[in-house]
């Protein structure tokens, strides 16, 4: 009842905070923005030569989304009138808008010397340049979110937050979970320089042990902006929570700054420094949570590479240094970072991600006292494979839904793993969850 | 009976007149809607005629256009056939009903180049709606794709190092298709393009735009998906669409503000450089395995262990 409860509660909070925050989307904003005469399909077929009547037709697409429509009836006006400069800037941008960048830049280079107006002239410009260089941009402008439903199994459901901490019983166990983030990315001046401003949360309940229930919130607010054309900046401060059978054990404020810079347009490089003032509280059954409080930094370089639109590797290095009250609490050392991408053609894709730390205590454990320092190596690693509905829809026999093209059906195998010279410490799980996530 | 013969023949014959236009109709799927040079359209037994704008286009009808022609077709599901130069197009299959889900679409291409986008036929799925050429079957599922038929295909393909070494292929026959959008950063409510390619008991299917997929014969597996030259790109680009002629600009417009976005805000979302892989790593927060993939500061403390039971302090 617990679980159903919170589940509703959040997505209701999500679903009416994404509502209010998307005003209207793009394509029903343009529908609006066009405010020429309606034109209907079979009003073209008549009349496929009615020049007029094809430019509104364009535009009346063009305005609702539907780029193909505009791009067929662009062609055909430029078939009849090859030097309407007005119209093939505007097939070059409906290419644009297509993806069809090959295609796109050609029209844009047959405009050269054309008599344009400034404004267009000033377009042409900034879309060629837009082809030329490797960028470094940080984030899309407008919002973008996540939202996610599913359950995770682990035959040892320490893997779970609450169980690393507090010692439950060695078992397993099956959760259920929904989470959401919403990020908002605005232009606020000169020099590319961008609001952002994010949000993001999860609850996750589990079958058998409540005890171990968490919930996590969080928000960031920055800038960010580019320093050149191939290198770029962001900086935020960032606060979150963490909620453990309801009560409250971990608030953190802090704040981070990362600098891009791209190699090519198919490799990019980035350095991240993060730091955080953590405040642990103690929870109805724990006594010494609070002896964990202590600043967190980081330092982590990284590298992207790009194979295509579809796949790509990350890998990163980092040092880490925490502080705390208490010896035992406190640690640095080495962390690397690994993940990938491939989206194979047929519309399914396989992610992964592995991080690797070493960890070398500055007391000894507090199970375990003794004149030998602490010292941990720490594996995470996880396999997603995925594929939209629509693709699966398609993938077992059926016509497929495009409106289902942003909600991905993914499975995932987690795997932890924690070796120690305190050999109590030690720890493994396998887990496999299955995940709906719809973004937007 | 010589009068009542001549009332029942012009009766007849106005009949005919009357009806045969309606008759002709119901096999319409189309209409030429530019053309440009020398393109021919041979309906049925009648002699090929030279295509003009609004003329209809039927079912089999053969459309052949010559050196530096080209011919856009408009169907009635506003599916868009480009018919480039030197190419030879038959629409062999057309069954559209907006009410209904059993809608097909099915032409041959036996030469030259063509560029085809889809209607509303290619929103049922890749089996909806098929181009056949000499050696391959191409399914489209909501895209623009291009394709090139004949001796041009080998050329490019012998160039790209696509043709093992003794392999035979047809130079008549063999294909290359290339995949041009709508792509994953499209910006469009259009569906994602894909195409399935068919040859040698193997399909082969792509959703990378400016990707493109060859086949030498008919008995050649098609290849697996390749990005296209710029070259190449070049002279599809040359073939099916328009230039400039070098007159006076022809009616001035201003874009609508939708249309003028800085490209810098149309940023990408689904590019790794650009976007989402630096946000997401850069960015515990948007991970949702975040307590689990050890971001999460809380799993900084691990002594209270799950092995660690004694421990008066991490009991419940």
């Amino acid at each position: 009842m617990r679980l159903k409860t919170s589940v509703s509660l959040f997505f209701g909070t999500t679903i009416l905070t994404v509502a209010a925050a998307l005003p209207i989307s793009a394509n029903a904003q343009n529908a609006m923005d066009y405010t020429g005469p309606p034109v209907t399909f079979e009003q073209i077929y008549a009349n496929p030569d009615d020049q007029d009547l094809n430019l509104n037709y364009a535009r009346q697409q063009a305005a609702a989304g539907d780029y193909l429509s505009a791009a067929s009836s662009l062609e055909r006006m430029l078939y009849a009138s090859p030097n309407w400069d007005s119209a093939r800037l505007f097939y070059a941008l409906v290419l644009y808008k297509l993806d069809d960048r090959e295609a796109a830049r050609r029209e844009l280079d047959l405009l050269d010397g054309r008599p344009l107006s400034p404004d267009q002239r000033a377009q042409v410009a900034a879309y060629r340049n837009d082809f030329k260089k490797p960028k470094a941009s940080t984030s899309s402008s407008g919002f973008k979110g996540r939202i996610a439903v599913g359950a995770r199994y682990d035959d040892n459901a320490g893997n779970a937050l609450a169980d690393t901490l507090f010692t439950f019983a060695n078992r397993d166990d099956t959760s259920f979970f929904a989470q959401g983030s919403l990020q908002y990315t605005n232009p606020i001046g000169v020099n590319g320089l961008k609001f952002k401003a994010g949000a993001n949360g999860q609850l996750r309940r589990h079958e058998t042990f409540s005890t171990a229930d968490y919930d996590t919130f969080g928000g960031n607010v920055g800038l960010l902006g580019d320093l050149s054309d191939d290198m770029s900046w962001t900086a935020d401060v960032q606060a979150s929570q963490v909620n453990i059978s309801g009560q409250k054990y971990l608030t953190q404020i802090g704040g981070r700054v990362s600098l891009r810079k791209a190699l090519s347009e198919q490799t990019g490089v980035w350095l991240r420094g993060t730091w955080h003032d953590q405040d642990y509280n103690n929870l109805s059954f724990t006594t010494v949570e609070p002896t964990r409080s202590g600043d967190k930094i980081t330092v982590t370089a990284g590298l992207i590479k790009k194979f295509n639109q579809d796949s790509f590797i990350g890998i990163s290095a980092g040092y880490e240094d925490k502080k705390a009250t208490n010896a035992a609490f406190a640690y640095d050392g080495l962390r690397l970072n690994g993940r990938f991408y491939n989206g194979f053609d047929n519309g399914v894709y396989l992610n992964g991600r592995a991080t690797y730390r070493m960890l070398k205590y500055d007391g000894t454990s507090f199970n375990n006292p003794g004149p030998t320092r602490r010292e941990d190596d720490h594996l995470y690693g996880r396999l997603g494979l995925g594929a939209s509905l629509d693709t699966i829809s398609t993938m077992m026999g059926g016509a497929g839904n495009p409106s289902l093209e942003n909600l991905n059906l993914e499975l995932g195998a987690n795997y932890t793993n924690r070796s120690s010279n305190n050999t109590l410490l030690e720890y493994k799980n396998f887990g496999g969850e299955v995940k709906l996530i719809w973004d937007f | 009976m010589t009068h009542l013969k001549s009332i029942f023949v012009s009766t007849a014959t106005i009949a005919l007149l009357v009806l045969a236009p309606n008759s002709f109709a119901v096999d319409e799927i189309g209409i030429n809607s530019a053309v440009k040079g020398d393109v021919t359209v041979q309906s049925g037994e009648q002699a090929a005629k030279q295509a003009l704008v609004k003329d209809p286009i039927h079912l089999g009808d053969e459309v052949n256009s010559s050196h530096s022609s080209s011919l856009q077709v408009l169907l009635k599901d506003e599916t868009v056939f480009t018919v480039g130069p030197d190419c030879l197009l038959t629409i062999d299959k057309f069954v559209y009903d907006p009410d209904k889900n059993t809608n097909g679409l099915s032409a041959k291409v036996s030469k030259g180049m063509f560029r085809f986008m889809s209607g509303n036929i290619s929103k049922s799925g890749p089996e909806s709606v098929s181009i056949d050429t000499p050696v391959a079957s191409m399914g489209v599922r909501g895209t623009m794709v291009e394709g090139l038929v004949g001796a041009e295909a080998i050329e490019y393909a012998r160039k790209a190092g696509l043709i093992p070494p003794g392999a035979k292929v047809d130079p008549e026959g063999a294909s290359i298709f290339v995949l041009r959008g709508p792509g994953r950063r499209s910006k469009a409510r259009n569906r994602r393009g894909e195409i399935s390619v068919t040859s040698g008991g193997r399909t082969v299917t792509t959703r990378r735009s400016g990707f493109a997929i060859f086949v030498g014969s008919a008995d050649m597996v098609p290849t697996d998906p390749f990005q296209l030259d710029a070259d190449v790109f070049d002279l599809f680009n040359a073939r099916l669409r328009t230039q400039p002629t070098g007159g006076i600009s022809f009616k001035p417009f201003e874009l609508d503000p939708f249309m003028q976005e800085d490209p810098d805000d149309q940023e990408v979302v689904d590019d790794p450089i650009r976007a989402d892989v630096p946000e997401d790593d850069f960015d515990p927060g948007t991970t949702f395995d975040w307590p689990s993939d050890e971001e999460d500061p809380t799993t900084d403390v691990p002594d209270c262990t799950p092995q660690n039971v004694d421990y008066p302090d991490c009991l419940l």
